[in-house]
């Protein structure tokens, strides 16, 4: 993880619309280059996203965005933050080029540095041939990789997507997602990718946020989130099966079978002691110890059973 | 050879102080609606009458004998040949003002007669073919400004720039106050300036009604935008907006006239959207211009009455305007 000022520190932020707890006691601090915000549906990463930009006011806590408040210095952040949105956004009629000189201009660029720089920014986004075309006809990549565009023509220090790969064929969303590795590890500009798709993030993102109805239930590097196979362990005895499975339940250990004569067992803690220590009270002999691969998947997913625990 | 990369490349610009933050938004706005050709076919008719008034004004002065046809009456040749300026001035005063001005007018001064004449006048023309052409820009131009960023989500990107909600209310004004601007004061300038070219001593006299006739088209454009955006802001089709804005005229213009009418009662009128501004731009030329249905005289109501109905669209349109996009930013 890079060593960098914290380009986001959320402390105890709480959005409620109405009944509805939207952000509960949310903190965390991103310093590192790039940033994977999951989480199902409702989870609060798009409030937390629009909270960051200083559209919603948090009803408590505090939120800084490249160490600014973003209560009170929102107009100061979207200067220098880019927002791809998860929406399909357009303005009717207008050709790709005015669409994102547009969004230089709003941003306080001078009129003939944005027009370069947003013809700049639609070549590298692979828009080039399509620049003169309006939005309002391109295929639903081609909005995503404008969307980009518009982002990123006032040069942002951090960009914040929201579900940037949703409507994009496979090949098309591999091609964006390079777009943004490219930016954070050879441009050095920080990337907060919200996203429901687990491999999107693992691919792009080198920390990752987890969230649930409103909470962060976990804020880790990824290696650190795959490294949970340290509890995670394919054991296979000769012996009284039944009495080691008695025995590992009462180290607090969980299982599945996992295939013939396989089982998936869950330490609770890092390390494989509870299953040896479960071996000999069972008088069993392990024939077969070996740590259990997790996908990124499986990770998040007991991440997330474990929040809703 | 050079080699270019193709890649990314930081900006080593500086981003410019921004004052009016909104401008850029309004730029590509007018831009946009400029490539329609209705706002064309809307500007031309806009521009026809004044080019009409002008015709007949410059016709007039040139061949000021021949203007007057049998049948209408040459207050001139009452007043001496000293006096007669242009019969079309004394003609104005008394077809607009009312015929029982005769013997007023004959007391009159040639520079009073062109001051009433011009307030009549320019009244006349802004209430008359231009408020009608108000009705149609504010529709065409306003009715999708707000309702299409609705639908096609624009109001996202906006409002993640550094630009406010009111930044984005006063860029969307801006347009429509643009083109009702183009669509009124321009023409009404191109009659004033046929008048001051073509008759003596106009200009010297008539000057302080310019800042007159900006404030009417002004008020005008800012009323009739602010409540065009609460509706564009209330719907998602541009259509849906411009039917009810044409409804609200309709059905309060008729309503206040039949209740006026059956009660008699002049503060009825004022239930007319366009009313309103009669009786506004009538005080801003000097009041007393705007007249009651069924031939009543002069209407004559406290002038808080029409500010405040004015007020209260405009508040309430801005309060619409206000809670649409607290609903978009919170989606």
């Amino acid at each position: 993880m890079a060593d960098l000022a914290p380009a986001i520190a959320v402390r105890d932020l709480e959005v409620r619309f109405g009944e509805v707890q939207a952000l509960a006691s949310v903190s965390f601090d991103f310093s590192g280059a790039s940033l994977g915000l999951l989480g199902p549906n409702g989870a609060g990463k798009s409030t937390l996203i629009k909270t960051l930009l200083g559209l919603i006011r948090a009803d408590a806590g505090e939120a800084r965005v490249l160490g600014r408040d973003c209560r009170r210095e929102a107009i100061e952040i979207r200067r220098r933050v880019g927002y791809v949105p998860e929406r399909d956004c357009h303005i009717p009629g207008m050709i790709a080029v005015d669409y994102v000189t547009l969004g230089g201009e709003l941003a306080g660029m001078p009129r003939e540095a944005a027009i370069e720089r947003a013809h700049e920014m639609i070549r590298f986004c692979g828009l080039g041939e399509a620049r003169y075309r309006p939005v309002d006809g391109y295929s639903a990549g081609m909005r995503q990789r404008i969307k980009l565009a518009q982002a990123l023509v006032h040069d942002p220090d951090l960009i914040l997507l929201d579900e940037p790969t949703n409507g994009l064929d496979p090949e098309g969303r591999l091609v964006f997602l390079d777009v943004l590795r490219e930016l954070h590890r050879r441009k050095g500009i920080r990337i907060v990718l919200s996203s429901h798709l687990l491999r999107d993030v693992e691919y792009v993102c080198d920390e990752v946020v987890v969230m649930r109805a409103g909470k962060v239930v976990r804020h880790e590097g990824i290696e650190d989130l795959k490294a949970m196979s340290d509890r995670n362990w394919l054991v296979r005895v000769r012996g009284d099966e039944a009495r080691f499975l008695v025995a590992l339940a009462e180290q607090g250990c969980q299982h599945q079978r996992s295939g013939k004569d396989l089982l998936a067992v869950d330490t609770p803690a890092p390390g494989s002691g509870p299953i040896v220590a479960a071996a000999a009270a069972a008088e069993v002999q392990l024939r077969h110890l070996a740590k259990r691969e997790i996908s990124f998947e499986d990770a998040i997913m007991t991440t997330l059973q474990e929040g809703e625990a | 050879m050079a080699v270019f990369d193709q890649g990314y490349q930081r900006w080593q610009g500086e981003f410019r102080p921004q004052r009016l933050r909104w401008l850029p938004m309004v730029r590509y706005q007018v831009a946009l609606t400029l490539k329609r050709k209705l706002i064309w076919l809307i500007l031309f008719l806009a521009i026809v009458p004044s080019i009409g008034f002008s015709g007949v004004l410059y016709f007039a002065t040139e061949t000021s004998e021949r203007i007057v046809t049998p049948g209408m009456v040459d207050p001139g040749f009452l007043l001496g040949e000293e006096e007669r300026s242009n019969p079309l001035v004394d003609q104005t005063i008394l077809e607009l003002g009312g015929w029982d001005r005769a013997d007023e007018l004959m007391g009159m001064t040639r520079d009073e007669k062109y001051w009433l004449a011009s307030c009549l006048g320019f009244y006349f023309f802004l209430l008359v073919p231009q408020s009608f052409v108000v009705l149609l820009v504010t529709s065409a131009v306003g009715a999708g400004l707000i309702a299409q960023d609705i639908r096609s989500n624009a109001l996202e990107i906006y409002l993640t720039k550094p630009i406010t909600a009111r930044d984005y209310i006063i860029g969307k004004l801006a347009v429509i106050v643009f083109f009702i601007m183009l669509a009124t004061f321009l023409p009404t300038m191109l009659v004033f300036g046929t008048a001051a070219a073509t008759m003596d001593g106009y200009f010297g006299v008539v000057w302080p009604i310019l800042p007159r006739i900006f404030a009417s088209c002004l008020l005008a454009s800012l009323v009739s935008g602010i409540f065009m955006l609460g509706l564009s802001s209330l719907a998602k089709s541009s259509r849906y907006a411009a039917v009810i804005w044409f409804a609200l005229c309709l059905i309060s213009a008729i309503t206040s006239l039949v209740l006026s009418a059956v009660t008699e009662e002049d503060a009825w009128l004022f239930l007319g959207f366009r009313n309103n501004f009669s009786y506004l731009i009538s005080e801003i030329f000097g009041g007393g211009l705007m007249t009651g249905v069924t031939g009543r005289g002069a209407v004559e109501v406290t002038i808080l009455l029409p500010i405040g109905i004015l007020a209260g669209i405009v508040l309430l349109s801005l309060s619409i305007m206000r809670k649409t996009i607290r609903s978009v930013e919170n989606r």
